[in-house]
């Protein structure tokens, strides 16, 4: 039980944490692309210390790859978006929570397909 | 040279071993109690033994000879390895010069071995050499993943994890293949990237 809200929840973080600090680095005006490699950018930080903190507690590739795909995917979204609009940190923080949770969904249904006996 | 900087790493690594991997460990208990079970009557070879986790999980009364190439793990696998009822006897060596005749076990068992050892094709080809005939291979390893995105995030985590740690982009099965084992089943844990290898060394 402790290791499924962990797998939920860590994600989630990640995105959220991202998706706020992406709109703090990122204005209106900045180049589309550029926004979005500096949001993969950031999301790739944000994951670091989640993921030094959650590993030892709840697992290794568990952690890391959900982790690190929830950040760069919100970085990239949100980097997209703080190139066109400005948000409040905590509607950013939302936006990037919800980007965690449909990764971690994603994970969990690849997971569910490729889990078992191969041959 | 090579074997030098590897038991450095793992030297240095002891420090942390535990503490990075307690989380998996816990995880993956229930996983790693059905891999050993599979330990049978004959002779074993465990690789890599590291600080000794994983022998709360063997059978009891086994005959296994377990190794590591690093000192510093070997020392903390002490106590561990004295509490073991049967016959377990820890040594010092490298994957890819095992220093026992052809033919002389029965089963190997690896876990989370492959990832580490340099020339991953030269050290299953010693296994192979050690192992009788009709031996088993069974190995508890994380491997490259066939799959977007998660072969891009291992391959880009690839070349910091394995400064400190771990190679993430291995293809062990493959590996396995190429050094003369026939693979009896893959058991996927965790996406394509978590899994037991069962393989055996051919009669002929």
């Amino acid at each position: 039980m402790v290791f499924k809200i962990a797998d939920f929840l860590i994600p989630t973080l990640v995105g959220g944490i991202t998706g706020y600090y992406t709109f703090m680095f990122i204005s209106p005006g900045w180049s589309m692309m550029l926004a979005m490699l500096v949001g993969m950018l950031v999301g790739m930080a944000a994951q670091i210390p989640v993921m030094l903190i959650g590993m030892p507690l709840f697992g290794a590739f568990e952690i890391m790859l959900p982790a690190m795909a929830a950040g760069m995917l919100s970085g990239m979204l949100n980097g997209m978006l703080a190139a066109e609009f400005v948000l409040p940190g905590g509607v950013a923080f939302l936006l990037g929570s919800g980007i965690g949770v449909l990764v971690i969904l994603y994970v969990q249904r690849q997971n569910r397909k490729l889990k078992g006996g191969v041959t | 040279m090579m074997e030098s900087a590897v038991k450095k790493k793992w030297d240095r690594f002891s420090m942390f071993y535990k503490l990075h991997t307690s989380g998996a460990e816990k995880r993956w208990k229930p996983w790693k109690r059905d891999f050993f079970s599979k330990m049978g009557e004959g002779k074993i070879l465990f690789l890599a033994v590291g600080i000794g986790s994983e022998i709360r999980h063997f059978p009891e009364g086994r005959d296994i000879v377990g190794i590591d190439i690093s000192t510093e793990m070997l020392k903390k696998a002490g106590k561990a390895a004295s509490n073991y009822s049967g016959k377990l006897e820890l040594k010092e060596m490298d994957a890819q010069k095992l220093l026992f005749e052809d033919d002389f076990f029965d089963q190997i068992f690896t876990s989370c071995t492959f990832c580490s050892v340099p020339e991953p094709v030269v050290g299953l080809k010693e296994l192979k050499r050690v192992l009788k005939p009709g031996g088993e291979l069974w190995m508890f390893e994380h491997t490259i993943s066939n799959h977007f995105p998660f072969r891009q995030m291992l391959t880009m985590m690839n070349p910091v994890a394995e400064k400190i740690g771990p190679s993430l982009n291995r293809n062990t099965i493959l590996n396995v293949t190429l050094a003369g084992f026939v693979i009896k089943q893959i058991f996927n844990i965790y996406l394509d990237v978590v899994k037991t290898i069962h393989a055996v060394k051919p009669k002929a």
